[in-house]
């Protein structure tokens, strides 16, 4: 087994991120109309797209200059940010406005809620490759919906389809898990994306010594690593 | 009819026009190395079949494809074409190429008339990397010689970068048809036949050396 170094990605800040699982297509020919056929690709990888807002204190923590050096496949974590795919980050800033209660909808003995971000968990277990499973929803009550992401372990997924049962809803990923899902493992609403970053090339062009320290990094681009 | 041709023939349907016909079908590989199988499939990542085995993906997250086989003839027509189908060695953290490229090396004796086959799996919609259709036989081959090829090459970033890549030269099961049966038959070829199924003394055709020379009438 190789033992792979995984770096935290920085936490700076983004303007925009987004996570797509439309996975890979081969080409499947054109036909007498001029359409193209695609043959989707069974369990395509996912990736995650992060553009980063105005660096402004490069000469005190240069990271983009740092980041620019680990685009050889290096491994990188990432904790996803609260975009509108995160389902909890304003969903349920609505829902949960003090915090979320212990399970016995009670509060802390100063009145107080938990704080922090809300987790689900998994009830049936899914094998590897495989991409239904039943998840417990009560602490975060019903707020998923498909397009939402989830996490287990590092790794993100796109929810494609959810049914609610009460508080058990049946949900279909994509990308198939990748790792095995056993019962009571914890369902991240705001998962962990491990990936390497594809675009390498285009990132390092922005790097200006001339601003003032001020970096406008390019689109990140990670592509979903597997280990 | 087999599962796999019922399957495809459904996704066909009624259908006339092409673009209406949307199957996903990829091919998998089972290379037959001596003690150490290896599967592999066209796609990514690992896929898991009815029949409990696990087929390491070629394609990478770019969508190049590193397994590089060629286009099957069917062997209707009685010939015996060769196939080749390579690999490039990647290089690994803490395992440099040149390394493994050694190992694959000293280990190619794996490689010699061992058996080569390509079959279909067919995906459903929603089935993700565990597809419940049984995969369908669509060739086999026996390969020859492993090819271990290393070059030196440029990257887009303008290094120079040392590239090693696999191969193994295979034919269908046509090769050979033209061979006389058996081949030659003598003392020591008995023998070492003899050793190799674990038989102590085969002497059997000892006799075959007083035969030499002499003419005999078949009653």
């Amino acid at each position: 087994m190789i033992d792979y170094k995984i770096l935290n990605f920085p936490t700076f800040p983004i303007s925009k991120q987004l996570f797509v699982a439309s996975g890979q297509a081969i080409d499947g020919g054109m036909t007498a109309g001029g359409v193209r056929m695609l043959s989707p690709e069974p369990g395509g990888r996912s990736m995650l797209e992060l553009q980063p807002s105005l660096q402004v204190n490069e000469w005190d923590y240069p990271l983009s200059s740092w980041l620019m050096s680990k685009v050889n496949g290096d491994i990188f974590r990432v904790r996803l940010a609260p975009t509108p795919q995160v389902a909890g980050s304003r969903v349920a800033a609505s829902q949960f406005k003090n915090g979320i209660p212990w399970d016995s909808d009670q509060p802390w003995s100063n009145q107080r809620n938990w704080d922090g971000d809300a987790t689900a968990s998994f009830v049936t277990p899914a094998l590897e490759g495989s991409n239904t499973v039943v998840i417990e929803t009560k602490a975060i009550k019903s707020i998923l919906r498909n397009g939402h992401v989830i996490g287990h372990g590092d790794v993100t997924y796109m929810i494609d389809d959810i049914q609610y049962n009460g508080s058990l809803a049946t949900i279909t990923v994509n990308p198939p898990f990748r790792k095995k899902i056993n019962p009571n493992d914890i369902a991240l609403v705001r998962p962990f994306f491990l990936g390497s970053i594809a675009n390498g090339d285009e990132m390092r062009i922005s790097y200006d010594a001339e601003n003032n320290g001020n970096i406008q990094l390019g689109v990140i681009r990670l592509n979903e690593v597997i280990l | 009819m087999s599962e796999f041709y019922e399957t495809l023939e459904e996704y066909l349907g009624e259908q006339d026009d092409v673009t209406d016909i949307r199957a996903v079908v990829r091919r998998c590989w089972f290379y037959d190395f001596a003690e150490q199988p290896v599967r592999l499939w066209q796609g990514q990542g690992k896929l898991f079949t009815t029949d409990g085995n696990e087929w390491l993906g070629t394609i990478d997250a770019n969508g190049t494809d590193y397994h590089k086989t060629p286009a099957m003839q069917d062997g209707r027509d009685g010939s015996s074409p060769s196939y080749r189908m390579s690999m490039p060695i990647i290089d690994l953290p803490n395992e440099p190429a040149f390394k493994l490229y050694e190992e694959l090396k000293a280990d190619q004796w794996r490689v010699s008339g061992r058996r080569v086959i390509c079959y279909l799996a067919i995906f459903n919609q929603g089935e993700a990397l565990r597809p419940q259709t049984p995969l369908s036989f669509f060739k086999e081959m026996t390969m020859f010689s492993p090819q271990f090829s290393e070059k030196v090459d440029v990257n887009a970033a303008g290094t120079l970068v040392k590239k090693y890549e696999v191969s193994v030269t295979a034919k269908d099961n046509n090769y050979g048809r033209s061979n006389v049966p058996r081949g030659t038959y003598a003392d020591t070829i008995q023998k070492e036949r003899a050793r190799q199924l674990g038989v102590p003394l085969d002497r059997g055709a000892e006799f075959l050396g007083l035969l030499a020379n002499r003419t005999y009438q078949i009653p």
